[in-house]
């Protein structure tokens, strides 16, 4: 296809599956063959024929309902066919026999589907209200169905364009999708298939932000929507490319509905070569593969020793160590020059790379220091002493000591610390550095010098779900949506911009000054949406002007650390555009621990989530 | 393996192998027991859609019949072999308009040996519901999904008049005006029922909307053109004045089912109805009511197709058979019904007024 659709890094690309929608095929198997030549990974058809009108209600029905099963090996119903039910059934008609027979036709066609073992039924939402409709399926779903169901709407709803629709008839379909998978409590087997619209009625960004924060599973593309190149060869408009590339992080699959006689697989073609054109990893693209939404229990680094998997996984950063490094540098070289050997202690080294970027910092200056590795982890110590025997020539004095016990018999210039975790001040930072700063000098300065946490209120249903999906036997429900988590996120919309929530600065001389913190934070949501959780980010000041920033607004250009952190609500909140969303966010402390607890105060008020650190906390204790 | 075991002719086969069958188009012409159109041409000949929607293959067969007694006999002259089709209508004496449900709108020719062929096809994003024709026309009229088409079998290129920002769900029926060829009526899940005129700077506007129900059939008075009908499905029939638009003249609970087509008797106010039962209605819509004057339950199934060779009204169903209604012989049975209860009353009343005398 290189001939045809130029450019593209054939290493670097997106897999794009493809399926193809094929209208009542004479054979299913020829059909299956015919995607298949054209290049298509499955195909969605009818499993019943539109046409087979059947009275299920009145009589016992014994007739046939479709097509044999032996048509097909299972393994080809299980992986290559979307089963598409009949569009008309519609089971929340207020007219009784309408109601009645489409109940008993659904559930027929349900129970056919599920006997064939199709991975996913697609069931085409015509209204707003589906309360029937999803009232069954949770039902389906809750018991032993294991199939996936793809709810089917157009991403604009024509109703919004049609010059026949008056204002009170315009629909968003988001609210038709948002209706149903609140009946169905946020199933997670409950997905999308958005129609893409053509390019007169591109939905606004955040609305197609929006989408980006719902479980879409595909999206169906009209080949009407194609045009043609220079070459005379089918292509998207620029416009769709940019819709495609945005849900290509999700992973979506595509699904080409056509009513080209010619050569389709130009088609599926196309598609492949957008998994290549569009796709853009950064360079920590392959560091994060498999991570998505994945749900990761933040760090406790004081009461638990780290492995050296995740040092490794730390030290990979080439980005944080150089502003790291520069930091020091910056503020070594502003260490009066009377003071003939700055003392630099490194306070929870991990297996050295501060202490490595201290010993290059002192070599770029000419200038000679003192440097402490103060380090409480045995097992990382026994690394650092390799090192310092090995690489840094004994010119590191090394502690295996707790930094807030440690007793020096020098006072530092510049202590230097990455405690730092996805909130900034969630692994305990500003306890330790309290400790810490015992041995720092009254002119001393700490790297990082300050950290600000922030927040942001965001949708996603998918880590709502994961969150309810990956319980542990030993903990409640409500445990689980008491713990902040760090994810890295995908599946998500994020409702406003963060906002700062709480900032720690070192050292902190004041010694009536205490880190427990209280803030309210105001939100505005520009559009319908659902709250799930609030998502989390910091940034710090390393030294004058070097920061580190997770923030989306500022964050440090191709950084691989730190994840941002999710703060999950127990239950999700239908919220309405233009309304404020109001939050209040502790942090709190005992003699222990330390923890979090937050609370939503509008436009629906919650109770207080986590209080006392019942369900989550930092322990103090090593 | 198979094995033929030649003392007795016994096929044998592994039991718990799946049999290995032929899945191409059969070739002898099979007539599959769900009957889904019917339509007659002004030679008096008729065509009939068979198909197996609720089998392994779905196949589709369209008969071809010389008069409309070897149509009620189903003995077919012609034939085509396809996928499943849901609607046909007679183009001209020898063309047909055949929507399959692959979303191909076949035309056919027949021709002089009584062979039916393709000659061009328009294919479509998925499956044709429901067509329709104008006279002396060589457009067809389709809808698929939520966009109408009207495609010109005779123009050397396949370009044809696409309508797809109107109807905000899927179409489940259009008719056309007969002898205006800009004029159509469309219907369906988005319980509109819309009325084009392609002349107007507006092509089309909102006839009817109905508040509970989806559209499912539409059909206009080609006797009385201010008058279009459409069904729902909940089994209701609205007369529908095209100059008073968004308000129905009368309605009718014609059936317990989805309204699946209604046919008008060309040469009257009479129209038949059918659903998801056995029953025809026969109704009249004169003087602005729907009257039932007949219903039929002869059908053993449900009934899909109708059409009406001059008043004789032919309907066909998912019991393989073919059903003839004179219309006129009914009607007048029924009017003679209407005269003995009227009868019946007013010799009441005047035993009544003896009895008080």
């Amino acid at each position: 296809m290189g001939d045809i659709y130029e450019s593209g890094d054939q290493d670097k690309r997106k897999p794009m599956s493809t399926g193809l929608y094929i209208s009542c095929p004479h054979d299913i198997k020829s059909a299956l063959q015919y995607a298949f030549n054209f290049g298509y990974h499955f195909v969605i058809t009818q499993i019943t024929h539109p046409s087979y009108a059947r009275d299920v209600l009145r009589n016992k029905f014994t007739g046939p309902i479709g097509r044999t099963d032996r048509i097909l090996k299972c393994s080809e119903w299980g992986r290559l066919i979307v089963a598409e039910l009949t569009p008309s059934i519609n089971v929340d008609s207020e007219i009784d026999h309408v109601h009645l027979q489409s109940k008993a036709q659904l559930l027929q066609e349900l129970g056919f589907a599920y006997h064939l073992g199709v991975p996913a039924i697609q069931i085409h939402l015509k209204q707003r209200n589906n309360l029937n409709l999803a009232r069954i399926i949770y039902q389906k779903i809750l018991s032993s169905y294991t199939l996936s169901i793809w709810l089917t709407i157009p991403m604009v709803h024509l109703s919004r364009y049609s010059t026949l629709c008056g204002p009170d008839e315009k629909e968003d379909t988001w609210d038709w999708w948002n209706d149903f998978r609140i009946h169905c409590r946020y199933e997670k087997r409950l997905g999308l298939v958005l129609e893409l619209p053509d390019v007169k009625h591109i939905p606004s960004p955040c609305e197609i932000d929006r989408w980006l924060g719902e479980p879409v599973k595909a999206l169906l593309i009209n080949t009407s929507l194609f045009i043609l190149n220079t070459h005379g060869k089918p292509v998207l408009p620029k416009i769709h490319q940019e819709i495609i590339q945005k849900f290509m992080a999700l992973d979506v699959q595509y699904i080409i509905k056509t009513n080209s006689t010619g050569d389709i697989s130009m088609y599926n073609k196309y598609i492949s070569f957008l998994g290549r054109k569009l796709y853009t990893p950064n360079e920590n693209e392959a560091v994060y593969k498999g991570m998505e939404d994945f749900l990761q229990n933040p760090l406790q680094p004081l009461s638990e020793h780290l492995d050296t998997n995740i040092y490794e996984v730390f030290e990979k950063d080439q980005i944080k160590y150089t502003t790291y490094q520069n930091a020091i540098q910056k503020a070594l070289q502003a260490v009066p020059e009377d003071i003939e050997t700055p003392v630099l202690m490194v306070v929870g080294p991990g297996r050295g790379p501060l202490v490595q970027a201290s010993l290059n910092v002192s070599y770029i200056l000419h200038r000679p220091i003192k440097l402490y590795a103060i380090e409480k982890n045995p097992f990382a110590v026994n690394t650092l002493l390799d090192r310092v025997e090995n690489e840094w020539g004994n010119k590191v004095t090394l502690i295996n000591e707790d930094m807030r016990v440690y007793n020096p018999p020098d006072k530092a210039d510049i202590i230097i610390s990455e405690l730092l975790g996805s909130f900034g001040d969630n692994e305990l930072s500003p306890e330790c550095l309290d400790g810490a700063q015992r041995f720092l000098k009254k002119n001393g300065v700490s790297i990082p010098a300050s950290y600000t946490s922030y927040i942001a209120p965001i949708q996603s249903t998918k880590i709502f779900n994961e969150i309810l999906s990956n319980r542990p036997a030993d903990k409640s429900v409500l445990t689980c949506f008491e713990t902040p988590y760090v994810v890295h996120l995908v599946n998500f919309y994020k409702i406003d911009e963060p906002k700062a929530l709480f900032t720690f600065s070192h050292p902190n001389w004041n010694q009536y000054s205490s880190n427990e913190r209280f803030k309210r934070l105001s939100f505005s949501a520009t559009q319908d949406c659902l709250l799930t959780a609030f998502v989390g980010f910091f940034d710090t000041v390393l030294y004058g002007e070097i920061i580190l920033s997770t923030n989306p607004k500022n964050h440090t250009e191709n950084m691989a650390s730190w994840f941002p952190i999710i703060f999950p609500l127990p239950e999700p909140m239908q919220i309405k555009g233009g309304s404020t969303i109001q939050v209040a966010f502790w942090r709190a402390e005992s003699a222990d621990k330390v923890w979090y607890e937050w609370c939503v105060e509008s436009p629906m008020k919650t109770n207080i989530v986590n209080p006392n650190g019942r369900s989550y906390f930092i322990t103090k204790i090593c | 393996m198979m094995q033929h075991r030649e003392d007795d002719n016994i096929i044998l086969y592994p039991p718990n192998k799946a049999f290995e069958r032929t899945l191409n188009y059969s070739e002898i012409p099979v007539l599959y027991p769900s009957f889904l159109f019917l339509d007659f041409n002004s030679r008096k000949e008729a065509i009939l859609g068979s198909s197996n929607v609720n089998g392994t293959l779905w196949e589709g067969t369209t008969f071809w019949f010389p008069s409309s007694e070897d149509l009620k006999d189903l003995n077919w002259s012609g034939f085509y072999i396809g996928p499943t089709s849901s609607d046909a209508k007679f183009l001209n004496d020898n063309g047909i308009a055949l929507a399959e449900d692959t979303g191909d709108l076949q035309i056919l020719t027949i021709n002089e040996k009584s062979n039916i062929e393709s000659y061009i096809f328009f294919r479509h994003f998925s499956r044709i519901p429901a067509i329709a024709v104008w006279n002396n026309c060589t457009k067809v009229l389709t809808c698929s999904d939520k966009t109408i088409m009207v495609l010109d079998t005779n123009a050397s290129t396949k370009i044809s008049e696409v309508y797809a920002n109107y109807h905000t769900e899927a179409i489940y029926s259009v008719d056309s005006l007969r002898c205006q060829e800009n004029c159509f009526v469309s219907c369906g899940a988005d319980r509109k029922a819309l009325i084009w005129d392609k002349r107007d700077e507006s092509i089309a506007s909102v006839l009817y909307t109905n508040e509970f129900a989806a559209l499912t059939s539409i059909a206009w008075n080609q006797m009385e053109d201010n008058y279009i009908i459409c069904g729902t499905e909940g089994g209701d029939v609205y007369l529908i004045d095209k100059r008073e638009p968004n308000a129905f003249v009368d309605v009718n609970h014609a059936l317990e089912s989805k309204i699946h087509r209604i046919s008008f008797n060309p040469n009257s106010n009479q129209l038949a109805v059918c659903g998801d039962t056995n029953d025809v209605i026969i109704l009249n819509c004169a003087q602005q009511t729907l009257r039932k004057v007949y219903d039929n339950k002869e059908h053993k199934g449900i009934v899909r197709g109708l059409a009406w060779n001059e008043d004789i009204l032919f309907s066909c169903g998912f019991d393989k058979m073919c059903i003839v209604i004179d219309c006129e012989y009914f009607t007048k049975l029924k009017d003679i019904h209407i005269t003995l209860i009227n009868l019946f009353h007013e010799n009441i009343q005047i035993t009544d007024k003896i009895y008080k005398l």
